[in-house]
C-alpha cells in the first residue's frame, strides 16, 4: 500500500525518461469552468495511483508540477538558513497531494516558490511545463489566515480575484454566488466577513481561490487556525468540493490524519534543511467518510506515516 | 417575542445621548465654579471675567466676531488641504520607492525640528502680510503628522495580504489601489485627525506674528486692550471653531471606513446584540 524511499538522507529523484501517455480529460461537477481561464489541460491523471512503484510520479510531459533541485537558502543574521535543500517531485494534474513535515521543514516556502511568491536559490519549478519566474497566474492560493479584506463583503472578496486579474466581475458574479452556496454560505454573500465565525471565513477564502477555476490549488495549513472540530468539517467538505473538479492540490500540513484523509499521495519531509523523507501513496477508495477514519487501512497509513517522524526522530518516545 | 420594554428603549436612547449628556454636565459645573469663584474671592473683572459678562460681549460684538473669523477659517482650510495634497502623495513616494525615502525623510524630520514660529517671521518677509504666509504656516505644521500616520499605515500591511494580492495576479498599482491604501485608511484619518488640530495652531500663530485680521488678530488686540472679557469670548470661539473642524474629519472618517473596528460598536461583532437585564431575559424565556 506505501512506496517509499529508504530512509536515508538521499534526496527524492525524479524519474527520468518522458512518455507522453493520453488521459482523458475529466472535468465535472457543478463547478463548471469558463472558456476564458486556461483550463485546457491535456492530460490529466484519473487517480493517484503510481502505477511505476518507487519513482513517484511519473514525468510525463503533462505534469501539472516539477519541482527539481529545489533549494532555498536565507540569508540571516547568523549562519544561513538552508530551507529547502534539493527537493525533487513532480505532481500529475488532477492528484491530491499533500506535504506533512514538522515545523520549519520549509513547507510553507515550498509553497511559496511553486506560487513564485518568492525567489529560489537554485533548482527548477515548472507549473504547466513552463518555468516559474515570477507570480503565477493560474494558480488558487489559500493561507492559513484567510486574509480577507474587511472594507469589502463577502462576495466582493471573492471576485477581487478576479478584479486583479483584470477581468470583468460581472462575468464571474454567478459563478462567486454558486461558490458561496457550495460552501454554506448562502446568504452571507452581501454581509462582510467580520461579521462570519473563522471556519466561515476560511470557506469565503476557498471560493476566492476557486472563482477563477485555476487548474491548480495551493493551499498552506488552511484549517490551522481554526478549532479542531471545525477543523474536520472543512476536511471533509474540501474532500468533496475537491471531488467534483479535480483539480491539482498541493496541501500544507502537519496533521497527519488530515493529510491521509485528503489526498492522494504524501511527501513526508525531514526537518530543516527540508528534505524529501518519503512518500505515501494513499489508495483508499474515493469519497472518504468519517467512517474511514476509524478503518484499520487508514489507521496502518497513520502509522506508517508517524514511524517516518519516528525515524527522523521527530517524535520520541521516552519514557 | 416580548415587546422592548420601555426600559429597553429608554437605555437605547440613552446609550445614543450619552456622549453628550456628561461632557455638557461637566461643562455646566466648570462654569458654574468660575462664576462663584469670582464672587468668593472677588476677582477683578480684567483678571477673570464672569461668565455672563463673557456671553454678553459674545452677543454684542459677534459683528466683529464672525467679520474676523473667516479669514482665520479660510487660512486652516486651505493650510489643511494643502497639507494632504502634499502628505499624501509624499508619504506614497516614501513608501514605494527607497531612493526616495533616503532622499526626503532626513530632510523631512530636519524639517520638523525647526519651529515653525522662527520661520513665520521669515515668511512675512517673503510673502507680506496677507493670508498666504499663514495658509503656508498652517500646512507646514499639519502636513507632518500627515506623512507619518501615512507611512506607517501603507508599510503595516500585512505581507500575507500583499502576497495573496499578487498570487491573484495584481500588479503593483492594483494592490496599491485595492489592498494597502484601503488597509491603511484607519492610520492616515488618524494622522488627519492630529493635523487639523495643528492647522488650526498654526493659522493663529500666523496670526500672531503679523496680520490685520482673522481670530488670532482679534486676540492680540483685545489683549493690548487688557479687554479680557473679549479675549475670553474669542479664544471660546476659536474652540467652537476647532471642534467643528474635528468632528468634520471624524464624520469622514466614519463614512469612509465604516468597517473598520474603531467605528463598529463595541470593536466588533454584528452589532446588534442588546445587553439584557436579568428580568428582560426571564421574561423572554417565558414568553
Amino acid at each position: 500500500m506505501t512506496t517509499g524511499q529508504h530512509p536515508s538522507s538521499a534526496p527524492d529523484e525524479t524519474s527520468v525518461a518522458c512518455q507522453n501517455h493520453v488521459y482523458r480529460l475529466r472535468l465535472a461537477g457543478n463547478l463548471r469552468s469558463h472558456d476564458h481561464q486556461s483550463t485546457q489541460v491535456e492530460m490529466s491523471r484519473f487517480s493517484g495511483k503510481d502505477p511505476q512503484p518507487g519513482s513517484g510520479a511519473a514525468a510525463t510531459s503533462g505534469s501539472a508540477i516539477t519541482i527539481s533541485n529545489l533549494t532555498m537558502v536565507y540569508p540571516s543574521a547568523g549562519a544561513p538558513v538552508h530551507a529547502l535543500d534539493r527537493i525533487s517531485f513532480d505532481i500529475a494534474p488532477g492528484e491530491f497531494v499533500s506535504v506533512l513535515g514538522p515545523s520549519g521543514c520549509g513547507k510553507s516556502t515550498l509553497l511559496m516558490l511553486v506560487a513564485g511568491l518568492r525567489k529560489k536559490t537554485a533548482g527548477e519549478v515548472l507549473v504547466g511545463g513552463s518555468k516559474v519566474e515570477g507570480p503565477q497566474t493560474d494558480l488558487g492560493v489559500v493561507f492559513q489566515r484567510d486574509v480577507l479584506l474587511d472594507w469589502r463583503t463577502n462576495i466582493q472578496n471573492v471576485l477581487l480575484q478576479i478584479e486583479l486579474r483584470r477581468l470583468r466581475s460581472a462575468d464571474y458574479r454567478q459563478r462567486a454566488q454558486e461558490l458561496l452556496t457550495s460552501v454554506g454560505l448562502e446568504g452571507f454573500e452581501d454581509k462582510r466577513p467580520y461579521e462570519l465565525s473563522g471556519g466561515m471565513r476560511q470557506r469565503v477564502a476557498i471560493c476566492r481561490a476557486l472563482v477563477h477555476d485555476p487548474p491548480i490549488l495551493l493551499m498552506d495549513e488552511p484549517f490551522g487556525a481554526l478549532d479542531a472540530l471545525t477543523r474536520e468539517q472543512m476536511m471533509m467538505d474540501l474532500e468533496s468540493l475537491w471531488m467534483q473538479s479535480r483539480k491539482t492540490v498541493v496541501f500544507i500540513t502537519h496533521s497527519i490524519p488530515e493529510a491521509v484523509f485528503l489526498s492522494d499521495r504524501i511527501i513526508v519531509m525531514s526537518p530543516r534543511p527540508g528534505r524529501v523523507y518519503r512518500t505515501v501513496e494513499v489508495d483508499l477508495p474515493r469519497p472518504r467518510s468519517l467512517d474511514d477514519l476509524t478503518s484499520p487501512e487508514f489507521n496502518a497509513l497513520i502509522q506508517s506515516v508517524r514511524d517516518s517522524f519516528q525515524e527522523m526522530g521527530i517524535f520520541s518516545d521516552v519514557r | 417575542m416580548a415587546a422592548p420594554t420601555r426600559s429597553r428603549r429608554l437605555r437605547k436612547l440613552w446609550g445614543k445621548i450619552d456622549a453628550f449628556v456628561y461632557p455638557i454636565l461637566a461643562l455646566t459645573l466648570l462654569v458654574l465654579a468660575w462664576h462663584y469663584a469670582i464672587e468668593i474671592f472677588d476677582v477683578k473683572k480684567f483678571i477673570l471675567p464672569k461668565p455672563k459678562a463673557v456671553l454678553d460681549t459674545l452677543i454684542d460684538d459677534w459683528p466683529v466676531i464672525q467679520r474676523e473669523m473667516w479669514p482665520t477659517i479660510k487660512e486652516i482650510v486651505f493650510g489643511y488641504l494643502m497639507a494632504i495634497a502634499v502628505g499624501i502623495p509624499l508619504a506614497v513616494g516614501i513608501v514605494a520607492s527607497r531612493v526616495f525615502e533616503k532622499m526626503f525623510y532626513p530632510l523631512l524630520v530636519i524639517s520638523q525640528t525647526v519651529p515653525k514660529i522662527a520661520i513665520a517671521p521669515l515668511l512675512l518677509v517673503w510673502f507680506g502680510f496677507g493670508t498666504t504666509p499663514k495658509i503656508l504656516i498652517a500646512f507646514a505644521i499639519a502636513f507632518f503628522p500627515i506623512v507619518i500616520d501615512t507611512v506607517v499605515g501603507l508599510r503595516s500591511v500585512p505581507e500575507e495580504m500583499i502576497d495573496l494580492a499578487r498570487a491573484m495576479g495584481g500588479n503593483a498599482v492594483s494592490v496599491f489601489r485595492k489592498v494597502r491604501f484601503p488597509y491603511a485608511l484607519p492610520n492616515i484619518f488618524g494622522g488627519l485627525k492630529v493635523a487639523i488640530t495643528l492647522a488650526t495652531i498654526g493659522a493663529i500663530v500666523g496670526e500672531f506674528v503679523g496680520s490685520s485680521e482673522g481670530l488670532g488678530h482679534l486676540l492680540l488686540i483685545a489683549s493690548g486692550r487688557l479687554d479680557t472679557t473679549l479675549l475670553f469670548a474669542t479664544i471660546i470661539v476659536l474652540s467652537l471653531l476647532g471642534i467643528v473642524f474635528f468632528l468634520a474629519v471624524d464624520l469622514a472618517e466614519r463614512l469612509t471606513i465604516p468597517w473598520h473596528t474603531s467605528q463598529r460598536q463595541g470593536g466588533g461583532g454584528t452589532g446588534t446584540f442588546e445587553v439584557l437585564s436579568v428580568e428582560e431575559l426571564q421574561l423572554e424565556s417565558e414568553v
